[in-house]
């Protein structure tokens, strides 16, 4: 393949990747929680023709918004509340070593 | 029996009661018939032991056997005695509603319901699919989303989206489905510290599992089964119809009809002589105002 156009090829597919990247950050900070919801669909559906009996029941299926809306993020959120950031990691490791 | 229809129909229930209905009751009510009897249709196992009906068409819905649970007193008898025990006027109601929507729609496969039991045991059915719990819950899965009933559960999700999809939003639940059962939602909110967002995803859950479960099990018969996609009426052609009924379509016709007349005045006299005593004695919020003969106070002329 011509060197110039594989450069080329390739600054077009990291361009498409930006230019997704950046729609899908947009979609989620503006919905976020349709976002969500159409994770938990996303995941759902393929998971209950796999899983039958444990996914596609009346306790679990009603209640997997609940998980994938709310209690999944805000477990992540604490999470990420609870432990320092990465910058913050590096502050402490150059503070120790200095 | 209906797949999916028992959790979408729901909204569009809510949609035409508004706050004069608990949106929680009516999804209990229309879970109730099958809420105890499914396991036993299907069969299920305990370690070594078995529990299953002999003949699961005619428990499900004949007597004897559970069928009761599909019929219109049922809803009423339960209905009365949440009423009784916890005087809400919303849950009861809810619970009659979404029970009654339950019979009503199962009447579709050649099952059918004893809507008028006691006072009559004869199943009535359109006959629209076939009923095939006998064959097993992946097999009757397959058989109902090859047949009218999978047309029938994606008609009723169509129903929500065009038709109730009002009582989706936030706004909606926070100004209709919350003070229709102000303490039970409040009681989620503070027993499991749950948000807003948290409870509208509760809410909203039925009809996801609603919709999900129409694609999946969809997905599922087309690709993993070898079931072929029958939708005309009565199908799907490969599974063997199992009638209740034995009689002659005129005696049974006759049966009904004295059925509906007794169950008519069962329920008047019941009403006279208790309901509306236990529902004057119970409450409401302070949003619902209730007219006719569901009003707070009896008219006084």
């Amino acid at each position: 393949m011509d060197p110039a156009a594989h450069r080329s090829s390739r600054r077009r597919t990291w361009s498409w990747l930006r230019r997704t990247w950046s729609w899908l950050r947009r979609m989620w900070e503006e919905h976020e929680e349709g976002v969500l919801y159409t994770i938990a669909v996303v995941v759902y559906i393929p998971a209950g023709v796999f899983l039958k009996t444990v996914v596609l029941n009346w306790i679990f299926g009603i209640l997997f918004p609940l998980i994938v809306v709310y209690l999944i993020p805000t477990w992540i959120r604490r999470l990420r509340a609870s432990e320092p950031s990465g910058r913050e990691r590096g502050r402490r490791a150059s503070g120790a070593s200095s | 029996m209906s797949w999916a229809t028992h959790e979408l129909e729901n909204y569009f229930i809510q949609k035409h009661s508004k706050v004069k209905a608990s949106f929680l009751a009516i999804a209990l009510g229309a879970f109730a018939p099958d809420l105890i009897t499914k396991g036993f249709v299907y069969g299920f196992h305990i370690g070594d032991w078995g529990f299953g009906a002999e003949n699961p068409i005619k428990f499900h819905r004949g007597w004897p056997g559970a069928g009761f649970t599909h019929s219109l007193l049922f809803g009423v008898v339960i209905a009365a005695l949440i009423l009784r025990f916890t005087g809400s006027r919303g849950w009861a109601l809810g619970f009659l509603i979404g029970d009654w929507a339950h019979v009503v729609t199962d009447i579709n496969d050649t099952a059918g319901t004893m809507l008028f039991f006691p006072f009559s045991t004869v199943q009535i059915t359109t006959g629209m699919w076939k009923h095939a719990a006998y064959t097993g819950r992946y097999n009757d899965a397959a058989a109902y989303y090859s047949s009218p009933g999978g047309l029938w559960d994606t008609f009723w999700l169509g129903i929500v989206l065009v038709f109730a999809r009002g009582t989706l939003t936030k706004r909606y639940f926070r100004e209709v489905v919350v003070p229709a059962d102000p303490r039970v939602w409040a009681w989620i909110h503070r027993r499991f510290n749950l948000p807003e967002r948290a409870l509208v995803a509760i809410y909203r859950g039925w009809l996801f599992y609603g919709g999900c479960r129409i694609v999946a099990w969809t997905l599922f018969a087309r690709f993993r089964t070898d079931y072929s996609w029958d939708p005309s009426w009565g199908g799907p052609w490969y599974i063997e119809r199992v009638d209740i009924y034995a009689g002659t379509f005129w005696e049974g016709v006759w049966s009904v009809t004295i059925g509906a007349v007794l169950t008519a005045i069962a329920l008047v006299v019941c009403w006279k002589l208790l309901l509306r005593r236990w529902w004057q004695r119970g409450s409401d919020p302070p949003i619902v105002e209730r007219h006719g003969f569901l009003a707070a106070e009896p008219a006084r002329t």
